[in-house]
């Protein structure tokens, strides 16, 4: 069976796609003999500068016009595909990342390639020759499996799959492709367009420590002396959706299944119940301590470590700890009669 | 200008107890017992559609809105809010199908109502719903009807002086903006402080008598949707997954010594601190 690897947008996303898609085929498509990368972008790709490249045999590079006008993508991928006919056996997989934009082109893609798509993929599996995918439903309080009856077979990933080996140099030619009517896909719109990078994101995902507030840190106020604790523990800022909705923080902050999914090596959860959206945003994290007034919230089931209290009070003390030990350089042992804090 | 806003209300899932994920023998869950809300971005999308109401009458300009849902559990308050607050016309579909993981078929019926329409309109919907986290509805209402989609949007304003769009979207760390206009299919992601407004006591009072539009598909054959939809995907399982870690409480005499155990055994080792 045909694996096809469908990469959009702009360097460096381009590389985040590859190195998640890179890591989910190894685990669940990595017979599959004939592999194909479609490498769809406006900018110039040059292969030989990338940290990693997909682990494919044959890299097909095409360029558009506009960085992220869907139309002009699904025209590339509708040429490239052709008019060829898979038997509902032997029909490829199109394989495309967990961001937003290539997950809206492997849903109109399969529409227009008369195929079937899924979106936030987290396994994949054959079982008496039916294929079952796997992804988190109901606000990621359930997890469904569905058998993908047609193809081609769209699928675009769940976020979190990381893959931390950098695959350079692979020896395979990339061959530069042109679609003819990008025009014509794209109609007379948009009638002005413009495309600015943004604060990024990958900071959050990328952090060795993350600290995550929810709707019970109470205030914008307590949100900064939480920032101010990450700065002082080398940390990244996070927050749940109530957070965020209340512009206690950027929409880039945002943890959970609409927002960034974070795996570090430790997390810091202050003032979250724990609700299962925000779940998915930390569980891959490798220790997780919480803090919360309710001994029976949700959060703690999935905690390693857990503190029942105040969160507002805590992050203060805490604060105040760190500056004392960093200020003196050495463990402070805490006396439980010293006035000085 | 036209603008349709396709929402959905659906249970509120955090009022759920663990024990209360069981599915029965269709693969659902027993969620009659929850209250409704609306789904978080359509929400969002009904607030935005009001806000561009707004500022086209300030420029003295006509917008007819619509509100359209589909097999939803809204209660008819939640439909008569919506008139309350000026939707021209609030229209129910009425299915019998179980739609929750089949985005295709709720968007063939979206797409047979919008087809109706007179007006090319600016169709506005929320990227996801929250039970079937399909993620696909907009875009295949799009593909159907043959239209641009652009998701997720942030913001979209009037532009001035026809009667094109101002769209902002966040893309993956890209923020795009493009001037577009009608018909066009705007999948409403993650906006902050775009809760809807609540109709005032007066604003009810208006549209005492007035009523929902309960329509059954026109043009629809309700037995091919279904066989479509089996065709397509089936669902085989449908579970709670349970990964308890093992939690150890740290409890000090007051919350300075318990920040002090915290920073010492466990904070200090982890992650380079």
């Amino acid at each position: 069976m045909k694996k096809i690897m469908v990469f959009g947008g702009r360097m460096p996303d381009i590389e985040g796609q590859i190195k998640e898609l890179n890591a989910f085929c190894r685990l669940y498509l990595a017979g599959e003999i004939e592999t194909e990368a479609w490498m769809i972008s406006d900018q110039d790709l040059n292969m030989a500068q990338m940290t990693v490249t997909p682990e494919v045999s044959r890299i097909k590079l095409v360029k558009v016009r506009n960085p992220y006008v869907a139309e002009e993508y699904l025209a590339v991928i509708q040429a490239l595909y052709g008019n060829t006919h898979y038997s509902p056996d032997t029909g490829p997989f199109l394989l495309f990342g967990s961001g937003s934009f290539v997950s809206a082109l492997a849903v109109r893609a399969a529409y227009r390639l008369n195929g079937v798509s899924c979106v936030g993929v987290r396994k994949l599996r054959w079982q008496n020759e039916r294929l079952l995918a796997e992804k988190m439903v109901y606000s990621g309080h359930l997890v469904a499996e569905f058998q993908l009856k047609k193809r081609p077979c769209c699928l675009a990933i769940s976020p979190g799959f990381r893959d931390g080996s950098m695959i350079q140099a692979s020896g395979v030619e990339p061959e530069n492709f042109t679609v003819a009517d990008l025009t014509v896909a794209a109609g007379d719109w948009p009638r002005t367009y413009r495309c600015d990078r943004t604060i990024d994101a990958a900071g959050l995902t990328a952090a060795a420590l993350v600290l995550a507030v929810g709707w019970g840190i109470g205030s914008r106020e307590n949100v900064r002396q939480t920032a101010e604790l990450a700065l002082q523990l080398g940390g990244e800022l996070g927050g749940s959706r109530p957070v965020v909705m209340n512009a206690w923080l950027g929409m880039e902050q945002l943890l959970g299944t609409s927002g960034a999914v974070v795996a570090p090596e430790a997390c810091l959860v202050f003032g979250a119940s724990g609700s299962a959206a925000f779940k998915v945003g930390i569980e891959k994290s490798k220790w997780i301590a919480a803090v919360n007034c309710d001994e029976n919230a949700p959060i703690f089931q999935y905690a390693d470590v857990a503190i029942c209290g105040d969160c507002r009070e805590f992050i203060s003390e805490l604060l105040q700890y760190v500056n004392r030990e960093q200020r003196s350089g050495d463990e402070i042992v805490y006396d439980r009669n010293s006035t000085a804090k | 200008m036209k603008v349709i806003v396709c929402f959905k209300e659906a249970p509120d899932l955090e009022r759920m107890a663990p024990a209360d994920w069981e599915t029965d023998a269709a693969l659902k869950p027993d969620t009659r017992f929850v209250p409704t809300v609306l789904n978080v971005y359509d929400e969002s999308a009904l607030e935005m559609a009001l806000r561009l109401r707004d500022a086209a009458r300030g420029r003295e300009k006509t917008t007819e809105l619509i509100a359209l849902t589909v097999d939803s559990v809204s209660p008819p308050r939640m439909l008569k809010n919506l008139l309350a607050l000026q939707y021209d016309r609030v229209v129910k579909i009425e299915s019998s199908l179980d739609l929750r993981f089949h985005a295709l078929a709720v968007a063939k019926l979206l797409a047979a109502f919008i087809k109706t329409q007179d007006d090319a309109p600016v169709i506005f919907c929320g990227v996801r719903s929250n039970e079937g986290d399909n993620g696909k509805t907009p875009l295949l209402l799009a593909e159907m009807l043959g239209i641009p989609c652009i998701t997720p949007v942030i913001d979209a304003t009037l532009a001035a002086p026809d009667e094109s769009l101002d769209v902002t979207v966040d893309i993956d760390g890209w923020r795009v903006g493009q001037r577009v206009r009608a018909p066009v299919v705007l999948a409403v992601g993650n906006v902050a402080g775009s809760s809807l407004r609540i109709p005032t006591l007066k604003d009810k009072m208006r549209v005492k008598g007035r009523e929902p539009e309960m329509i059954l598909p026109a043009g629809i054959d309700v037995e091919e949707i279904a066989a479509v939809m089996a065709r397509e995907e089936e669902l085989v399982s449908l579970k709670t997954e349970r990964q308890k870690r093992d939690t150890a409480f740290v409890r000090g005499q007051d919350m300075a010594e318990t920040a002090a155990i915290f920073y010492n055994q466990y904070l200090k080792k982890r992650a380079g601190i």
